[in-house]
């Protein structure tokens, strides 16, 4: 589910059925950083929006959490998760980024981190880019079922 | 010189009952095109979409992406779908949308191992026999949809998705 009118409504209506976020994290510059951080939003937003159209029934699709690479993004990020797991909605929190800055903070961060390395699509052929995003969304999805897995067993 | 067969009376009468002609009709006719637009606009059913040539097809079912494009308002996008086509034994080729109709996930083949041959959800454990029926008992209540289909010249073009009735 997008965050979008509609889809607010079916989870209004199903939201049982919806228990896992996935929040993906775009750093936002204006000065030298400028082109790449747009690379990588477009690219997290294509694999987000492919793993949300897969998987539209269980996984709602956040708004992008944008931040300025040279302020506390962590802090920020730890509060947005706290919120949303204080709401009782969602039991599993997937975050998805290019931005090599949160590696580090893995441990830290209360949800599973997906680092996917922004590739250059804008001169790509439309054919071959649904390709290759089809092909670097694979290994998520067997991670997201991982993860849906261990609940159902603990 | 013989005298004017037309009065300046009635010259003027002649050229102003025709420019207000004009522009009366410069006024209405743009009304009377609105309010007969719905009747001529054209089928806004999508149209066909090539997505694959027929000798790719087999007896166990297949997944093709393809791209249709999609008004949402004034906003003009690409929007990917998806369609699970196979043959099946009678030669008929058969294309299901793999939206789920429990919330709309994508469904998979064959990806449940404790239930071959059948499409699988994997968000809420939904199942399908491979002609779409919805198995009893799992989330979904109502069979895939069936895209409309055509062949020409080898290739296989799909259009609507459309729903059936429950099982």
């Amino acid at each position: 589910m997008k965050w979008k009118t509609k889809d607010a409504d079916l989870f209004l209506k199903s939201g049982e059925y919806v228990d896992s976020l996935l929040i993906p994290l775009t750093p936002v510059s204006f000065t030298q950083d400028f082109k790449s951080s747009v690379t990588m939003a477009e690219y997290t937003e294509l694999l987000c929006g492919e793993i949300e159209r897969q998987l539209h029934g269980r996984l709602f699709l956040s708004p992008n959490f944008t931040y300025v690479k040279s302020e506390s993004a962590i802090e920020k990020l730890t509060s947005f998760i706290e919120h949303v797991t204080n709401s009782g909605h969602f039991k599993h929190i997937f975050l998805m980024t290019s931005d090599v800055y949160w590696k580090e903070f893995e441990q830290r961060l209360s949800g599973q981190l997906f680092w996917v390395p922004a590739l250059p699509l804008d001169n790509m052929d439309e054919n071959y880019k649904l390709e290759v995003v089809k092909e670097q969304v694979k290994p998520l999805f067997q991670l997201i079922f991982k993860d849906w897995q261990r609940s159902i067993n603990s | 010189m013989s005298k004017e067969d037309i009065s300046r009376r009635q010259f003027l009468n002649y050229t102003l009952t025709g420019v207000g002609g004009f522009m009366a009709a410069g006024m209405l006719m743009p009304m009377v095109r609105f309010a007969l637009d719905p009747i001529l606009k054209e089928g806004t059913d999508q149209e066909m979409v090539a997505v694959t040539s027929v000798e790719e097809l087999a007896n166990e079912p297949k997944r093709f992406d393809f791209k249709i494009k999609q008004k949402d308002g004034w906003y003009e996008s690409d929007v990917t779908q998806s369609a699970w086509v196979y043959k099946a034994k009678n030669g008929d080729i058969i294309a299901l949308s793999p939206v789920c109709k429990h919330l709309g996930c994508t469904v998979d083949w064959n990806t449940d191992p404790s239930h071959p041959n059948q499409f699988f959800c994997p968000c809420h454990l939904g199942r399908y026999t491979k002609d779409g029926t919805n198995v009893k008992g799992t989330a979904p209540l109502a069979p895939l949809d069936v895209y409309d289909s055509q062949v020409k010249d080898g290739k296989l073009y799909l259009g609507k998705a459309k729903p059936r009735k429950g099982a």
